[in-house]
């Protein structure tokens, strides 16, 4: 593993602390913390620090140690947590992020002068309001002063310093890197730097084991170094500094609180070192006569863990390159292709029902499945960039908004994870800056001046639903229409019913914001979201009620790589209709179906009439049927209302792999993807939102009969 | 090289710098010459460098020879410091500081 891979760790670490103090904060806003939240918020600040100064990001280990700083304080009880110190702290946590984007894209660190002289500020006791100081005697271990920058100076002369004998409980960090330490691109001072910064004081070196120049190895690493750490300073702060050294011999104990400590060999001050240069003879390495480790760790591991025994054990994981988990899935995916390829084989000699066959299909099933969860991540990553979101459009807005969050641990497959973000964060603005009223026409309107989105993500019938509610205006559908029919959208006189007049919002160039904001209002925004949606295979959803707020539901398929499918025949073709959008299929009695024209007809389904879209004409098919009361008709929902496909027969109703047209062709519109049949021969999945409006709108041209049905 | 002739460290002493350090201070020793360095040019050091130094001063030491490390720079002292290798290379602890500041 060399450095880029670490350090690529170390980023990833980052954006788990920092989802996890969002979290945290979530919390606090609600009040929900105790001591353990806080530790949480402090601990996570505290290893972006360590790992910052390992890999030498500067810029963002010397902010993260003013916050910490800062957290210390609110961690010891030193300061109280009021709303403005919490403002203080959310702001901050924003600027750890982006020092974390900076670091992590080489971009340029943001400018964070002003929010440190504000942490500075608000880490003085006199300047945060009220605060008693009853732990000040930790202050002057995190005086700020201590550390400015890179301005070594300080921690240049407490190196110098004597060595000062270890005070009762202080810790004796002793640190022995790999003898590849060096080798792998890190380097053991940067972590004796860290160190230094906990006030940490090199006691000793050991140079026995550093051979003469001409047996030395250049790049091998071949000291040892002991060295005392305040006892305020907590273990875990120590072996934090440590967590991105592999293979070092680190042991951490308590000195044991008498002075005779100082008599031990373990702790001879420099001058042994002379001697050694002097005549080199090995002598047994420093550490070892030092009384066997004392095991420190486990106790207090259990002493941090035993305040909240709720707090769910992390989950063992491994990180796995996304390309091999990608050749896995593609890799079951054929399997489960020759699995059916091979159970049609064998049906057609007759021996469709051995049980070894079934027995691999419940195998191949299963496997797939596993497969699919081991890519499923939880929404929670892409929930929790949201808050901050929010925060940011509070200040754009001059609205009060509270966040809610439901159901962050619903699991989704990781292309979906990763393409929801856009088209969610287009929702949450739409949600904030159209959605919710000002806190002036709040209150006039009798609500809580703080309005609330609501995020909330389900299971639901083999498909995720992620919902963005608000409780503001609600959809006014009189302005709605009005303004469609002033951009043309629509014509004056069309009918529309309230779903359709919802949906109008998602059209391309409309906006029905009065003044254009910076944040939307472009009126790009939700026709972006509806497009995206749909490339992933999913649908959107309205419901608003005027004056009590709108909800919009996103319905996505839990993964790209398989779908549920039904198989049907148009001619000599197969074709594979997603069931998501299928709602029924049927056979019309010989008058169900007025034919309206030459390839116009529409059905009366229980009342209603949909319009009979033939799949062949329109496909260019040949040989298919033309009676509709000798076809299947498939009634499907789509974006623009339900309407029927005119197909041939009904196959098989089953789980189909997707293969990309994209990867292995081209894109076609209208066309979903592709899939192998058992009997070896390709499959086309039809697009079915995709079809049916480029038929709409094709027929719309022809005769404008507007949006009708 | 004449025997008092004062060496000038490179800019960089980080780890890839180790190997040639090395084998140039190892020549001047094996002829038989004292050490001495000049740090005042030095403005990234690691540990690999510094074991080399220290390795060179006790090799040295082992042949009767001088070594020293003059005028150390800044940087150079505060990272012997950091390391505490200040005895093992006779370093005065306020070298750098006190010249640069």
């Amino acid at each position: 593993m060399n450095l880029d891979e670490i350090q690529l760790i170390f980023f990833q670490e980052c954006d788990e602390g920092l989802a996890s103090m969002e979290a945290s904060f979530g919390a606090v806003r609600q009040g929900h913390y105790d001591n353990e939240t806080i530790n949480t918020i402090f601990r996570a600040v505290h290893s972006i620090k360590g790992g910052a100064g390992a890999f030498g990001h500067e810029r963002l280990q010397a902010f993260a140690h003013e916050y910490e700083t800062l957290l210390d304080l609110v961690r010891n009880g030193a300061l109280t947590l009021t709303p403005d110190l919490l403002g203080t702290i959310v702001s901050a946590f924003d600027m750890l992020a982006d020092h974390v984007t900076a670091a992590r894209d080489g971009g340029e660190p943001p400018a964070d002068a002003a929010m440190l002289a504000r942490l500075v500020d608000a880490a003085t006791p006199d300047s945060a309001g009220g605060a008693p100081a009853p732990a000040a005697e930790a202050e002057p271990e995190f005086a700020p002063v201590a550390f400015g920058g890179d301005d070594f100076d300080d921690l240049f002369a407490m190196c110098e310093a004597p060595a000062p004998a270890p005070a009762g409980g202080d810790w004796q960090v002793t640190f022995i890197p790999g003898s590849d330490a060096l080798e792998n691109g890190g380097d053991p001072l940067l972590l004796l730097r860290e160190l230094a910064m906990l006030d940490a004081t090199v006691t000793s070196v050991d140079l026995s084991a550093l051979p003469l120049l001409n047996q030395l190895h250049p790049e091998r690493c071949y000291l040892g170094w002991t060295a005392t750490v305040p006892a305020a300073v907590a273990e875990e702060d120590i072996r934090a500094i440590f967590e991105f050294m592999g293979t070092c011999d680190l042991r951490i104990e308590k000195a044991g609180g008498a002075p005779a400590n100082d008599d031990l060999p373990f702790d001879l001050p420099l001058p042994v070192l002379d001697a050694e240069l002097g005549a080199p003879t090995p002598i047994p390495p420093v550490a070892s006569p030092a009384p066997p480790p004392v095991p420190a760790a486990p106790p207090v591991a259990a002493e941090a863990a035993a305040p909240r025994a709720a707090v769910t054990p992390p989950a063992q994981t491994i990180r796995v390159d996304l390309d091999k988990l990608d050749r896995l899935v593609n890799l079951v995916g054929e399997l489960v292709i020759t699995q059916a390829m091979l159970a049609q084989r064998l049906s057609e000699h007759a021996m469709a029902g051995i049980s070894e066959l079934t027995d691999l299909d419940h195998l191949t099933r299963e496997l797939q499945e596993s497969t699919m969860a081991i890519r499923a991540q939880p929404m929670k990553t892409v929930f929790s960039r949201v808050p901050r979101i929010i925060r940011e459009l509070e200040v754009e807005t001059g609205k009060r908004v509270r966040l809610d969050i439901v159901g962050e641990m619903t699991e989704v497959d990781k292309t979906v994870v990763e393409r929801i973000g856009e088209p969610l964060t287009h929702l949450i603005r739409n949600a904030v800056d159209h959605g919710l009223e000002t806190p002036a026409e709040r209150l006039a309107a009798g609500k809580p001046e703080e309005g609330v989105v609501t995020l909330s993500a389900a299971h639901h019938s083999g498909r995720i639903v992620i919902t963005v509610a608000d409780d503001g205006r609600g959809i006014d559908r009189k302005r709605v229409r009005a303004k469609a029919i002033e951009r043309g959208i629509i014509a004056p006189d069309a009918l529309l019913s309230d779903e359709e007049t919802d949906n109008l919002i998602f059209a391309p160039g409309f906006s029905t914001a009065a003044t254009v904001s910076n944040i939307s209002g472009r009126g790009v925004g939700m026709d972006v979201v509806r497009k995206n949606v749909q490339a992933l295979g999913g649908r959107i959803g309205i419901t608003s009620h005027l004056g009590s707020g709108s909800s919009f539901a996103l319905s996505l398929p839990l993964t790209l790589a398989v779908l549920d499918g039904m198989i049907v025949t148009v001619g000599d073709q197969t074709f594979v209709i997603p069931l998501g959008h299928i709602v029924e299929s049927l056979r019309p009695d010989q008058d169900g179906v007025k034919v309206l024209g030459p390839n116009a007809a529409l059905l009366d389904v229980r009342g209603s009439y949909v319009p009979v879209h033939y799949v062949a004409d329109q496909l260019g098919i040949e040989g298919a049927e033309t009676d509709p009361s000798q076809a299947v008709l498939i009634v499907v929902e789509s974006d623009v209302g339900q309407a029927i496909l005119m197909v041939d027969t009904i196959q098989d109703q089953r789980q189909v792999v997707v293969k990309s047209l994209e990867a292995n062709y081209a894109a076609i519109p209208g066309l979903a993807g592709a899939t192998i049949l058992g009997d070896g021969r390709v499959a086309l999945i039809l697009d079915v939102d995709a079809l049916i409006s480029r038929w709409r709108r094709d027929r719309v041209t022809a005769a404008p009969l507007g949006i009708a049905a | 090289m004449s025997p008092p002739a004062t060496s000038l460290l490179p800019a960089t002493l980080d780890t890839t710098a180790a190997s040639p350090l090395r084998v140039a201070l190892l020549d001047q020793i094996e002829r038989g010459e004292p050490v001495h360095l000049d740090g005042s040019e030095v403005s990234r050091v690691g540990l690999a460098c510094l074991q080399v130094l220290a390795s060179a001063r006790a090799t040295a030491a082992d042949r009767d020879l001088d070594f020293t490390l003059e005028r150390p720079s800044e940087a150079l002292a505060r990272m012997i410091g950091v390391a505490g290798l200040n005895e093992a290379l006779d370093v005065a602890a306020d070298a750098g500081t006190a010249r640069d500041a």
